[in-house]
């Protein structure tokens, strides 16, 4: 299945792009995603820690389902206000 | 119960004058977040807002929806103005309605410390031009 990442703010800035398609086995987990995209995508790996996921406009543990189409973004430290 | 919650590009309009609250309401409290001349020590000529604003909607309305709640307000109101927010303009407003002050000032404080921590929107400090200051 395909799911699309967005990134945000500063996870933006360090990727250079503001959004990465990825192909995932059937029955992957966000966990998978994550995983898969911090080892592509080395640079990212550095906000691993402090960025948050979120699967449409809800933020999402690391052990939820993930479906064919689904969009994720990372959210890093908001600064609303 | 009237709830509303909105991401805005451009200067934000109060499209209601402030203080009508109906028979039963004593309380209304109105706060307005205002850009700062300085972030982090540094004149700054404003804020660009950056937003993920279908999600920052959607997390707006549901933090409101359950504070209006949970504290049976009459009217809850957020907006949050996304993009290049000079010094001196608004970049937030609220406004809580409530039979007592109690129940609107902790609305309005607990919405804010809320946004703080689940709305994807983040700052970019435009740096002041030299003569700015």
């Amino acid at each position: 299945m395909r799911v699309e990442i967005l990134l945000w703010a500063q996870m933006r800035l360090a990727a250079g792009t503001e959004r990465i398609e990825m192909e995932l086995p059937g029955g992957a987990r966000l966990a998978d995603a994550l995983d898969a995209l911090y080892r592509l995508h080395p640079v990212l790996a550095a906000h691993r820690a402090t960025a948050r996921a979120a699967v449409g406009d809800e933020y999402a543990d690391a052990d939820v389902m993930l479906h064919d189409g689904d969009e994720i973004s990372l959210i890093p430290p908001v600064q609303g206000g | 119960m009237t709830v509303q919650a909105r991401i805005v590009a451009g200067p934000l309009r109060i499209e209601r004058p402030f203080g009508l609250t109906g028979g039963g309401c004593g309380a209304a409290v109105e706060f307005q977040g205002v850009v700062r001349d300085s972030e982090d020590g540094a004149p700054i000529a404003g804020i660009d807002y950056e937003c993920h604003a279908r999600m920052a909607e959607a997390q707006l309305c549901r933090i409101a929806q359950q504070l209006a709640s949970f504290f049976d307000l009459e009217e809850l109101i957020v907006l949050h103005r996304v993009g290049p927010v000079p010094v001196g303009e608004t970049s937030l407003y609220v406004r809580a309605i409530a039979t007592r002050r109690h129940d609107a000032f902790v609305a309005v404080m607990e919405l804010i410390e809320q946004l703080k921590r689940d709305v994807p929107i983040w700052k970019h400090p435009m740096p002041a031009r030299q003569g700015d200051t």
